[in-house]
């Protein structure tokens, strides 16, 4: 097992560790229905993030992905680009 | 009704300021310019509360230009801290008109921020507008010139939404600013106006477009004042307006997908800062007291922390000149220092517990609960992963981390960036450890009891991170960084309307082109007229050229013509003569 794998079962186990102290010793403020559920947040939390990151990169990238000089090439066209370095000027 | 203390009004000695920096030369600016911020801060302190200057207006109305209340002295505070830190974070890089335009630009915020009708309103934030058009422009750099003069447009563009509002109100004798009874032309107007400086979408490309375009001290500023101020209005007229419960939590989700695409890093924090906007627009939509303290509690967080962010990015990129993620990696080791703040920044924004962003960002989720809303508590909860995934991991993890080689240090950052940094830094620890210090300021707090230090809280904040931080391990590949842009709204006048308006000017260039046409040839046709009208009739003598100039040898009938008329003419007289 390399050394990333390891880290993020590391990870996983101070979750579940957690998990189980909240089961354990905490209790809840238990304001909304689904917070009875212990480690509901750490559930919540991953499948949002995994949602997150699919919709954000594969799923948008069929449609808003463009090249840098995207807009470049068409002010270009149009005549309209006044910025007539095309490199940035050292930037402070 | 005005005395002395007018003069506490915190624009005073910023414009006071911005009038000296002005005639000092350019590299001494910046030097002056905390000592005015500075000084308008502990003016402050004195600003008694109430209606410290009014102005007479039509009909009896009165104009309330300085209006002291907890909230616009509170927001003062942390927007001049944040200018302050900002100037001497500029200190000793500087190149001429920060100095002199940032205070400019805070004078106009604080103006905003104490303006109590709506005509002074109008009044500071078309100065705001214009302070911070120019605080972009003082770089010197054709993309910035370009970002500046769309940053105009828009802002022009929403201070004559709002004074066609001020107006209409006006006309039905409402100058005050203060909760607005929902519908009317007017209400929308000025929620348009108020709503483009706070981002909403789908006004809000100018914040991805223009932030980044500043110089580095000039986008911390800017980061942490215009938007701010335009939510703190909106929470002042609109709080409560359900569509703003909506579309937080779009720009909420917006913002956050868009940071997580960007391979910008200063670009990839201001789509972030729409996430923010997002949170704390939905809290005002909900309206209660939690939740107005709750959206003061985050924008003011924000302000630092988001402050903080571009200040470090800022560093990066004054030392290794990059600003792309896809050409930087492994700062950890070469730039330490910056790469700490960095990562306080990063874990304040993302809510880690002992940093600010704790005490603040769940307060949003919790006033949604207490008023029974879970679907929204559900979805802003949601979106605040995407800020732990896009700053702390996505942007940390590559910057400071990360596949790429470190790039080459160019410069040392000044001594000066630090101090800046260690500023904003001390805050966001000191409200972070000790939250009290911020919450018996807000406004409602009397109303509002905040206990965010339990055991469940903090355990149920940990057990969230930790998992998102498995599930971004899992998913990395997918965020890589790569070297592309992603398309916004902004294309729509970025792409279609420039070529309609460039067809329009085309036609109407041959409109005139034509009647020129036309004029040529009637003018050449009516000269030949007038310079020699016979030539209709008659050709000339010696068959010269018909188009030159009458000359009366050329066009001489025969001698005979003469007499024959003379005849004619006698003979016509003497019978007239002789028959009467």
């Amino acid at each position: 097992m390399n050394q990333k794998r390891k880290f993020s079962l590391a990870i996983l186990a101070v979750l579940i560790i957690l998990i189980i102290i909240e089961a354990l010793f905490v209790h809840p403020h238990a304001y909304s229905i689904w917070h009875e559920i212990h480690g509901f947040d750490a559930i919540l939390g991953f499948f949002v993030s995994i949602l997150l990151i699919l919709v954000a990169r594969p799923f948008l990238n069929l449609f808003i992905r463009r090249t840098e000089d995207y807009y470049d090439k068409r002010e270009d066209k149009n005549g309209t680009n006044t910025a007539l370095i095309k490199e940035e000027t050292p930037h402070d | 009704m005005t005395d002395a203390r007018i003069l506490l009004h915190p624009a005073f000695p910023l414009l006071l300021g911005a009038i000296v920096t002005a005639a000092l030369p350019p590299r001494k600016r910046i030097y002056f310019s905390p000592v005015f911020t500075f000084l308008s801060l502990i003016c402050l302190f004195a600003v008694p509360a109430g209606s410290l200057m009014t102005l007479p207006f039509l009909n009896g109305m009165e104009l309330l230009f300085f209006q002291s209340t907890t909230l616009s002295r509170l927001m003062c505070f942390f927007t001049l801290v944040v200018v302050f830190c900002s100037q001497v974070y500029s200190l000793g890089r500087e190149k001429g008109r920060e100095g002199c335009w940032s205070l400019v630009y805070a004078a106009a915020a604080c103006g905003v921020l104490m303006a109590g009708d709506f005509f002074t309103l109008v009044l500071w934030w078309e100065a705001m507008s214009v302070g911070a058009v120019f605080l972009i422009w003082s770089r010197r750099d054709p993309k910035a010139s370009k970002a500046g003069f769309r940053y105009l447009m828009i802002h022009f563009l929403s201070g004559n939404l709002l004074l066609m509002g001020a107006v209409l109100y006006a006309s039905q004798g409402i100058t005050q600013l203060g909760p607005l009874e929902p519908g009317g032309a007017a209400y929308w107007l000025v929620l348009a106006g108020v709503g483009i400086s706070a981002g909403m979408i789908p006004f809000h490309s100018w914040i991805p477009d223009a932030y980044p375009e500043a110089t580095i001290g000039g986008s911390a500023i800017l980061s942490g004042v215009t938007t701010k101020v335009a939510a703190i209005t909106l929470l002042r007229l609109f709080s409560g307006e359900s569509f703003l419960l909506g579309m937080g939590i779009v720009m909420a989700f917006w913002g956050v997908l868009y940071a997580l695409r960007e391979n910008n890093i200063r670009r990839l924090l201001s789509y972030h800062i729409i996430s923010q906007l997002g949170l704390i627009i939905a809290a005002i939509g909900i309206g209660t007291p939690m939740a107005k303290d709750a959206a003061v509690a985050l924008t003011i967080g924000n302000i630092l922390y988001k402050g903080l962010l571009y200040m470090s990015a800022g560093s990066v990129l004054y030392a290794t000149g990059r600003q792309k993620l896809t050409e930087v990696g492994n700062l950890f080791k070469a730039m330490p220092i910056t790469s700490v703040f960095f990562f306080i920044g990063s874990l304040a924004i993302a809510g880690v517990p002992g940093l600010m962003g704790f005490a603040v960002k769940p307060l949003v989720v919790s006033s949604a609960v207490y008023s029974y809303q879970p679907v929204a508590e559900l979805l802003l909860y949601a979106a605040g992963i995407g800020t732990f995934l896009s700053i702390p991991l996505k942007l940390g993890g590559h910057m400071l981390w990360g596949t790429h080689p470190a790039p080459p240090i160019l410069r040392k950052p000044k001594t000066a960036m630090y101090v800046g940094m260690t500023l904003l830094t001390v805050f966001i620890l000191a409200i972070g450890f000790v939250p009290g210090l911020l919450y018996s300021q807000l406004p409602w707090q009397e109303e509002v009891h905040f206990s965010l230090y339990t055991a469940d809280h903090i355990l149920s904040e940990v057990e969230f991170l930790l998992a998102a931080w498995l599930a971004y391990r899992l998913m990395n590949p997918l965020l890589h960084p790569k070297d592309f842009i992603s398309l916004d709204l902004d294309w729509f006048y970025r792409v279609p309307l420039p070529r309609f308006f460039l067809a329009l000017s085309r036609f109407a260039n041959f409109v005139r082109l034509s009647v020129w046409k036309g004029i040529l040839v009637l003018v050449r046709a009516l000269s030949r007229f007038v310079r020699n009208p016979v030539s209709y009739f008659m050709k000339p003598i010696d068959g010269g050229d018909s188009t030159e100039e009458y000359c009366a040898d050329k066009y001489r009938l025969p001698v005979g013509d003469g007499a024959l008329l003379i005849l004619m003419v006698f003979a016509v007289v003497y019978f007239y003569v002789t028959i009467f």
